[in-house]
């Protein structure tokens, strides 16, 4: 009965993930750490993401367009992206300054 | 084969002497000359007549070497009626050799193809796209060809037709056009980009045909009525003209018009909220 229970906890979980996939995306997010040419890191609870920022790559801050170049250090961040070559690749980086200022 | 001045029996007794002559065309038969080549005489002793057709003599003195050689060949009559069959012999041993090898090129295409499968992973090769966009050229009739649009692009019939892209095509094609999405990723033959040129050359009534009546085994279906002509489909049209020029404000603002699970709107909901500052954390990584 036990090993029901856990099988069925391992197939709910799956599941809750698959339905936040959005799309086949991943969602990296947190707050920017560094950034150092096109790849991005992210921090959040001590644990670090790079994800590699491409031409195509889109960006919105606050709900406005922008510019790869109005991410600073310390932005929160949102990222969909998908994996290339096992590498997080940014589809999409929607992220806020501190605070607010935008 | 005609024999000009010399009969058969006359020619085969000359051949069981042993003696060779020159085959000249059809009409001819000549004496050789000392050096093996044929003359304009007749083989025959007492047989002063010249050729009944005097150009049948031209096969030596033709300006293509390798027919003269081939004229002037020394042979016998038995030996010419040897050559021929030798000849329809190896034109039938090369058309059987020929069948032989195309059955077991499509045999070992056929097996390669199978071994790969026919995923939508695998992209088409050079061939296949070639004949893909060859079909799709010769898809739209003349007529649906020459149309032109009769919408004009004004500031209305553009923000129309985006709201509709955005909220119909863009799954597939993406809201700036590049056909970048889960679905477009996926898709074998993939959608292509309609902000370059291989799209915006196409004349309004091919983009307008396209929308209508679908691209056959492509991930494009027909949308319109078949012989209805749809405003909006031309509103659709003027607004892929304008997709080289869409700014990134008009990207984000399609954004809106986008279709959204209650799934994904919730999920929006919790970033924003993070972005915010708000201690709402959605699910992601790190996490």
């Amino acid at each position: 009965m036990k090993r029901t229970y856990i099988a069925l906890a391992l197939v709910l979980l799956l599941l809750s993930a698959r339905s936040y996939a959005h799309g086949n995306m991943d969602h990296v997010l947190g707050t920017v750490k560094q950034i150092a040419g096109n790849t991005i890191s992210v921090e959040k609870d001590g644990q670090t993401t790079e994800v590699i920022l491409t031409p195509t790559t889109t960006w919105e801050n606050n709900g406005k367009p922008a510019k790869a170049a109005d991410l600073k250090v310390g932005d929160r961040v949102v990222i969909h992206a998908v994996k290339v070559d096992g590498k997080e690749t940014a589809h999409e980086v929607r992220f806020a300054h501190p605070g607010g200022a935008r | 084969m005609g024999f000009v001045h010399c009969f058969p029996r006359r020619l085969q007794q000359a051949a069981e002497r042993g003696k060779t002559f020159g085959a000249i065309g059809e009409n001819a038969y000549l004496r050789e000359d000392g050096r093996g080549r044929p003359t304009r005489q007749c083989c025959f002793e007492g047989c002063a007549q010249p050729p009944l057709r005097d150009d049948a003599a031209r096969g030596w003195g033709t300006r293509f070497p390798a027919r003269r050689r081939l004229r002037a060949s020394p042979r016998t009559p038995l030996e010419v009626e040897r050559s021929m069959l030798v000849q329809r012999g190896i034109v039938m041993y090369s058309f059987v050799c020929g069948a032989l090898a195309l059955a077991a090129s499509l045999l070992l295409a056929a097996m390669f193809l199978l071994q790969d499968g026919f995923s939508s992973r695998s992209k088409p090769s050079a061939v296949e796209g070639w004949m893909a966009r060859y079909a799709l050229r010769h898809a739209v009739s003349q007529a649906d060809r020459a149309m032109t649009n009769p919408i004009a692009p004004s500031a209305e019939v553009l923000d129309e037709g985006r709201d509709h892209f955005a909220d119909h095509c863009a799954l597939c094609h993406s809201n700036n056009g590049d056909g970048h999405t889960l679905y477009g990723d996926g898709l074998n033959p993939a959608p292509p980009n309609l902000r370059l040129a291989a799209t915006q050359n196409k004349t309004d009534g091919e983009l307008y045909s396209i929308i209508q009546n679908g691209v056959r085994m492509t991930g494009m279906p027909a949308f319109g009525t078949p012989g209805a002509h749809d405003a909006s489909t031309w509103k659709l049209v003027a607004f892929i003209r304008h997709l080289p020029a869409l700014t990134a404000a008009e990207e984000l603002a399609m954004r809106k018009a986008n279709p959204i699970s209650p799934t994904e709107l919730e999920e929006r909901k919790q970033e924003d909220d993070f972005l915010s500052g708000g201690s709402a954390q959605p699910k992601g990584q790190p996490r």
